[in-house]
């Protein structure tokens, strides 16, 4: 089939240098998006606006928001947008990003486990302490600790792009918290109730029971002799930005969402106070940050969190979900060695590719650098935040001569990478009326318990709504996408 | 349930209430002091808003800041926009155990008072202002009713609702005996003692049940003994001892009131109204509803420690 | 073998009524291979919830929830403590050349991270790096507990011990501009060195035995320990200029004193506050076993 009988896809056209996850390099229409494209053929651009205020109004009268907030605490809730066309991933690729999900989820959690007990990786030189030790994310406090079913990053979500060669690459690891679940699944139930025909026929993998396979994942990780755990989600407070989030999670999966003050700590166990008195806590799936989880031990200005705490999960008697101190393995720096980590550990070759990445410190990477800075991103191993990241390809010959000036100084500070294109997709653009190619990512979101583990299938697609633009975060312009990953 | 969590419910209950008393007795108030027997009286019923809504203010006010100071102002913490606004904040938080109805009739209002054009509230829609509050505020109270579990999340906010009405009673019956005393002070006529009653049992919407119950013209006496003893009226202080007790007992998941519970509490308070005499309460009048009011407060107070610290 | 009794007197007062305390007090002595805790009692003028919790390494800490409202909170403690005769130089040690190469291993360091780390410049033991010809270098051909004592009797000399002239949050730079410190000045001095020439290093809070004359007693005291390959962690008190012995009773170590503050509290109103503490050490009359 072709992309000109639709009426809708007549301004569409890929750009050769970029992967168009819809079409094949010849214009035609990749298999696995030919029912999708010929139900929209049938729509026109009428229908295709009409669609996209009936999802809005769903999204809205669903609560579906994230707050942005001024003076006065009168916040104004808004929508995050939500493009209507999805991604979809044939079966045989997300057997591969499902495995190397799963494959680099382990490897971490074996990593976090050495890190913070016996430190082999680095006493065998695979890591470079140095590293590891100046990382801001290590905590001296988890020092010893092997939490339930020796599990640390529970939740991981891994961002993915798709590089114009078409293959996927890992763009960065988040294993504190990462949020995002609960869009996947308001995503899902906006597209079923408008386009209800077209994911009847698709047959797409379930990703509802998400909230059920949180909560089994939780519970398994429970402190020894608990027979009925008592799950919570701890939120820092409708004030937050993914309060929705937190709301949405706890409801579904019928448990408690506290806030720090609704907890306190006796003896080293963690009660929360109901009107029927103190009742005992479990496992706390905790949106808070490390800093400000226990005032005793972190930031002593937190008014979040609950004196103690801490404490009481040394001792055993509470499970913290993920466990402090993951952030360490998702460091900018940590994340170069992630292939030898992963070869360390479960003695495999990584399934999904890191972005190739040179250390400057060694000769023959170096020199590749020096040679070739017009066509690589270099960037500071310790900076955070997008701090002192060069692109090669706007800097002016002076400024190369600069940046080569600055790595010779301190070759062990940079990395450097090729510049990354993401992959586009038809977008449905408000202004135009039109589907239009729009960059996308992917967060693909891993749960890990004691003898469980999940992997969501198919996970956030985020899409820069901007032409041209390659940031995909929502403070950005970015919206989203439903992800289907075919049965 | 969290403790906070029935805070948050109790208080929300308290504020709709409260917001729903100082429209009613903003509106009967001024709309009847445009007819009042002596025409110097404008002053002294806007002085009498002001204290029922128990905000003291030592210079006199100008009319237009009085009405904004009860109705719009973000400086009074019982204006009826505060009021809103806190209830609106104490369910934004528990959105997932309430229903979407009762959440969304709540934000209605919110929006209603926040988007009010304060030039025309000053000059021309105090009437429209107050009328739509109160049906907006009943609208709320029929959610609770019909679209929520009658569990403990409904018994927190009725709770909270029922302290606050036979709080905002007792208060009203108060400031109607100043006012009522301030103008015996001045020499006036009794007439002007029956027509305080009157916009007193307005104020309650318990005119019209009032005259039907004694088949006359009211008495200072029956107006009292009707607000305080007619367990069949609402919006008197006995019928809302009886929910109040009603609404702990289920809290308490039916067993029995410990001695010194807040459920014992009440139960005590309520027999005692319920075989009081009005020629008893008329004794010593004043002191017996301060007495009442603090009653409450303790309540109050048991509530507090019993089911929002543990 | 010693047996101690040591009385811990705090006095927090507040501007206003408190409404809500929560306390960590970092005053339990340790209880560990030198050291045996075999009595304590603990006392409050407001009613409290109090337990121990174990750190996960060598250390109490002891939790205090007031249940009433208080504008001033009294804790007295009464600990009982054997001590064991310590020895530093009967431990065992390794040749000096050994000692030195240790350092040097990548093993070494990854198992010392923690009290290796030269830290932040604003950090309570972080010295700048240029600052190391100032101060007595290693040298490889003197032992390591040797080049300890060099360092230790150098401080010494350098430092003059002067209470008040410092408070909590004085950094070791600081420190080595005045020339003068207090017992946690002197540690956080130490460390940093220590730590910057490849030597792990922890800081130590405790109690010091009164009647001998010391600098720190009376109060709460700190020194260091300082691990050496082969010996193990060696205590060395600089400021006392001396070996830590059986008249020093731990209580915990960390980084800097910042791990070790005797008292932090969450407190719900309150306004200002001051807070001040007294330490009584006396050494149990030895009787018949």
């Amino acid at each position: 089939m072709n992309v000109e009988d639709s009426p809708l896809f007549s301004h569409y056209s890929s750009v050769a240098s970029l992967f168009d996850e819809y079409l094949d390099p010849s214009a035609e229409v990749r298999d696995h998006y030919i029912m999708l494209s010929e139900h929209f053929a049938n729509l026109t651009t009428e229908d295709l606006n009409r669609l996209n205020e009936e999802a809005k109004i769903v999204f809205f009268n669903e609560g579906v928001t994230f707050a942005v907030y001024s003076d006065k605490n009168v916040g104004t809730e808004k929508i995050f947008p939500f493009d209507l066309m999805p991604r979809i991933i044939s079966r045989k690729e997300w057997d591969v990003i499902e495995k190397g999900a799963l494959q680099r989820t382990r490897a971490i959690n074996l990593f976090l486990k050495d890190i913070y007990n016996e430190r082999n990786i680095l006493k065998d030189g695979v890591v470079p302490h140095e590293l590891v030790f100046s990382s801001k994310n290590l905590t001296r406090h988890m020092d010893g600790i092997v939490p339930p079913g020796e599990v640390y990053t529970h939740i991981s979500g891994i961002d993915l792009i798709r590089h114009s060669d078409g293959d996927y690459y890992v763009l960065e690891d988040n294993v504190r918290c990462p949020s995002g679940a609960s869009y996947v699944l308001a995503n899902r139930n906006t597209l079923k109730k408008v386009l209800p025909k077209l994911f009847d026929q698709c047959q797409v993998q379930l990703v509802n029971d998400y909230p059920e396979q949180l909560l089994t994942m939780l519970q398994t990780v429970a402190p020894e002799n608990v027979d009925d755990p008592n799950c919570v989600v701890l939120t820092p407070g409708i004030y937050n930005s993914a309060y929705f989030e937190h709301s949405f999670l706890a409801q579904h999966m019928g448990v408690d969402l506290v806030e720090g003050r609704d907890l306190f700590v006796e003896n080293d166990f963690v009660y929360m106070k109901t009107i029927h008195g103190p009742k005992k806590v479990d496992v706390i799936y905790r949106r808070i940050d490390d800093d400000f989880l226990d005032p005793m031990v972190f930031r002593p200005d937190s008014i979040l969190g609950t004196p103690g705490l801490i404490n009481a999960y040394k001792a055993g008697n509470v499970t913290l979900v993920n466990a402090p101190g993951t952030g360490v393995a998702d460091d900018k720096a940590i994340y170069t060695y992630m292939p030898e980590i992963i070869r360390y550990y479960l003695n495999e070759e990584p399934i999904l590719k890191n972005v190739t990445t040179y250390r400057c410190e060694k000769d023959d990477d170096f020199e590749y650098v020096l040679a070739n800075i017009d066509k690589l991103v270099i960037k500071p191993v310790d900076e955070s935040g997008g701090y002192g990241i060069q692109i090669g390809n706007t800097l002016s010959p002076a400024e190369i001569e600069e940046v080569k000036k600055m790595i010779s100084e301190d070759r062990r500070k940079y990395i450097a990478q090729p510049i990354m294109s993401l992959s586009v997709h038809p977008t449905f653009i408000e202004e135009t009326g039109n589907l239009e190619p729009r960059h996308i990512d992917l967060r693909i979101f891993t749960l890990l318990g004691r003898d469980f583990e999940h992997v969501v299938p198919g996970g956030l697609t985020r899409v820069a709504l901007r032409r041209g633009n390659l940031v995909v975060n929502s403070s950005q312009g970015g919206g989203s996408k439903d992800s289907w990953v075919l049965a | 349930m969290l403790s906070r969590i029935a805070n948050n419910l109790f208080w929300a209950g308290r504020y709709i209430e409260r917001a729903e008393h100082t429209a009613r007795y903003l509106q009967v108030n001024y709309f009847s002091a445009l007819d009042a027997p002596i025409s110097v009286q404008r002053n002294f019923v806007l002085d009498s808003i002001l204290r029922m809504n128990g905000y003291n203010q030592i210079t006199p006010l100008e009319e237009g800041q009085v009405l904004l100071t009860v109705a719009l102002s973000d400086e009074n913490p019982n204006s009826i926009i505060q009021t809103i606004r806190n209830a609106r904040q104490n369910t934004r938080g528990s959105r997932d155990i309430l229903s979407s109805e009762l959440w969304e009739a709540i934000n209605k209002t919110y929006h209603f008072v926040t988007n009010y054009n304060v030039e025309q509230f000053k000059h021309t829609h105090l009437f429209d202002f107050t009328q739509s509050l109160t049906e907006l505020v009943s609208s709320i109270k029929g959610k609770i009713d019909s679209t929520l579990l009658h569990n403990e999340a409904w018994a927190m906010i009725k709770l909270g609702l029922y302290i606050e009405r036979a709080y905002q009673i007792l208060n009203a019956i108060l400031t109607k005996l100043d006012d009522i005393e301030h103008l015996r002070d001045t020499g006036d006529a009794p007439s002007m003692v029956s027509y305080q009653l009157a916009t007193l049992l307005r104020g309650l919407e318990a005119f019209d049940m009032s005259r039907q119950h004694y088949k006359r013209a009211l008495t200072g006496t029956d107006a009292l003994e009707f607000l305080l003893f007619n367990e069949q009226f609402p919006r008197s202080v006995l019928a809302c001892l009886s929910k109040i007790e009603n609404q702990l007992s289920l809290l308490n998941e039916g067993s029995s009131a410990k001695q010194d519970s807040s459920e014992f509490l009440a139960g005590k308070f309520y027999c005692e109204l319920k075989y009081m005499t009005i020629d008893e309460v008329e004794a010593n009048l004043r002191g017996y509803l301060q007495q009442a009011r603090d009653h409450i407060f303790v309540l109050c107070e048991k509530v507090d420690e019993e089911y929002f610290t543990h | 073998m010693s047996e101690y009794h040591v009385s811990y007197h705090a006095v927090n007062s507040y501007e206003h009524q408190v409404t809500g305390a929560f306390f960590r007090f970092i005053i339990v002595p340790a209880d560990n291979e030198f050291q045996k805790l075999i009595k304590m009692k603990l006392r409050s003028n407001v009613p409290v919830t109090w337990w121990i919790s174990e750190r996960v390494k060598d250390g109490k800490e002891l939790y205090v929830r007031a249940n009433k409202p208080f504008t001033e909170f009294i804790l007295d403690l009464e600990t009982r403590i054997i001590i064991n005769q310590v020895n530093p130089f009967n431990r065992p040690i390794l040749p000096r050349e050994i000692q030195w190469k240790t350092l040097e291993t990548t093993e070494w360091k990854v198992e010392n991270a923690y009290f290796l780390q030269a830290g932040h410049p604003k950090d309570r033991s972080y010295i700048p790096p240029e600052w190391m010809d100032k101060f007595p270098a290693p040298n490889t051909q003197q032992g390591m507990l040797d080049h300890l004592i060099t360092l230790r009797e150098f401080l010494f000399s350098k430092i003059k011990f002067c209470p008040e002239s410092t408070d909590v949050h004085t950094k070791a730079i600081e420190t080595y501009q005045l020339k003068a410190g207090v017992c946690q000045d002197f540690a956080h001095l130490y460390s940093a060195i220590a730590r910057r020439q490849g030597i792990p290093t922890r800081y130590v809070c405790g109690y010091l035995c009164q009647g001998k004359n010391y600098k720190g007693a009376g109060q709460l005291h700190a020194w260091v320990e300082c691990h050496v390959p082969g010996s193990g962690w060696i205590g060395i008190d600089p400021s006392n200029n001396l070996m830590a012995d059986n008249h020093h009773i731990k209580i915990a170590h960390g980084v800097d004193y910042g791990d070790c503050a005797p008292i932090k509290g969450v407190i719900l109103n309150g306004g200002d506050h001051t807070s001040e503490h007294t330490v009584f050490v006396h050494q149990a009359q030895s009787a018949q076993q």
